[in-house]
């Protein structure tokens, strides 16, 4: 499987523990990352229709706010491996560059 | 309710740059993610506020993919990304060719006519970046934007350095025509060929006939000139494109047709020997014939797929 973008990881993680619509997932994003990954609301749904696309991420429920449709989007199990295959391929180039940097220089 | 449009109308109206069918899916629960994130701690913005420069371009940017086929695009805008691909490559292609034969040509016999003084340095960096731009399309690396950015500006400050009337008209329309695949190098996503050597292929046959064969002109008298070489490079895609109905070759093709003929008529316009005319005459019949034939190819496969729809 080919590796997922930064937002796009960072959107399917602010996903993983329950549904959030649109607002809710920059929040989560901003949060997990400290601050560093700071999502633009048209980047965003990019990302969402290119998950969504993928299979990855699905809607989950509608609800009306201040005569507003808001949409809540969950993660699927195909986005559950992703996100995980996602963490371990981050976990082997960690453990490599710190094997490297453990080798005393020449 | 007073006639001032709303922080809400403002982000509506932005949004009506996305096409369809994203616009529907998406503009209501965008406009509330927007207000959401402008207004949580200042109930005065969404009276006055609007929307930033970095939220338009943003919204522009994601406009721009969807239009050109990006994941929730209509298949009309699969098909136009498709088309702004060739015509990046093909475009590219038709221009970098003959300048990196006669940069080669001219490295084997010194003697060869070339550019002089300041126009030597522009010549050879816009051959060098040219190739290096086909190449970065054919593999999609993310280096082609950069790269078509910065032939851009080497092609403008050669017009503005040079400028002069009335030369300046037809290099003003020629910077239109090699303008227009640059802006389809910088517009489309990066994106590996399904056969890069298909596209090596042609690269050198492209080398062959639009570089090589006009050079014949300096040894046997036969007048026969980088344009009309193009015009029949071009034809040559063109009649493969519409046997095979492939819709965006053929609509790359016309559109590099279209924006080829102003600065071909003006030149042939200005006039020269005779045999010379005859060959940009005939240069100019050909790509009009190609325009209107890979033209009307392209428009028909275009009706053929459902309009966008919400």
């Amino acid at each position: 499987m080919a590796s997922l973008t930064e937002p796009a990881a960072f959107v399917l993680a602010a996903l993983a523990d329950e549904p959030r619509h649109g607002w809710g997932i920059t929040a989560e994003v901003a949060a997990l990352s400290e601050g560093r990954v700071a999502l633009r609301v048209g980047t965003l749904y990019g990302v969402l229709d290119r998950l969504t696309a993928e299979g990855l991420v699905e809607p989950d429920r509608e609800e009306v706010h201040a005569g507003r449709t808001r949409r809540y989007h969950r993660l699927t199990p195909a986005g559950r491996g992703a996100l995980a295959a996602e963490a371990a391929r981050q976990e082997a180039n960690a453990r490599t560059l710190r094997a490297r940097l453990a080798v005393k220089p020449a | 309710m007073s006639g001032v449009p709303t922080l809400e109308q403002r982000y509506r109206r932005l949004l009506r740059a996305l096409p369809e069918p994203a616009r529907s899916r998406w503009a209501d629960e965008m406009t509330d993610t927007y207000l959401e994130a402008t207004c949580a701690d200042d109930p005065e913005f969404a009276e006055f506020g609007s929307p930033d420069l970095a939220d338009r371009i943003d919204v522009w940017q994601l406009a721009l993919r969807l239009r050109l086929g990006g994941p929730g695009a209509s298949a009309r805008a699969v098909l136009t990304g498709a088309t702004v691909r060739w015509v990046a490559l093909l475009g590219v292609l038709a221009s970098a060719a003959p300048a990196a034969f006669a940069q080669v040509a001219r490295a084997v016999w010194s003697d060869l006519p070339g550019p002089t003084g300041w126009q030597t340095p522009v010549v050879t960096t816009t051959a060098v970046l040219g190739v290096a731009l086909f190449g970065c399309l054919v593999h999609g690396s993310v280096v082609a934007r950069p790269l078509a950015g910065g032939l851009l500006l080497l092609d403008l400050f050669a017009v503005v350095v040079s400028w002069s009337a009335p030369a300046g008209t037809v290099a003003l329309l020629l910077l239109g025509a090699t303008a227009v695949p640059l802006l389809a190098a910088l517009a489309v996503e990066p994106e590996r060929s399904a056969r890069p050597w298909r596209w090596w292929a042609g690269a050198a046959g492209a080398v062959v006939l639009v570089g090589g064969l006009p050079w014949l002109a300096l040894v046997v008298p036969v007048w026969l000139t980088t344009d009309t070489a193009a015009a029949v490079g071009l034809a040559l895609v063109g009649v493969v494109a519409v046997a095979r109905s492939a819709a965006p070759a053929a609509g790359a093709v016309a559109a590099l047709a279209v924006v080829a003929l102003p600065p071909l008529v003006l030149t042939t316009l200005v006039g020269g020997p005779a045999e010379y005319l005859v060959a940009q005459v005939g240069a100019v019949a050909v790509l009009a014939l190609v325009a209107v034939v890979c033209g009307a190819t392209a428009v028909r496969a275009a009706r053929r797929l459902p309009a966008p729809t919400a």
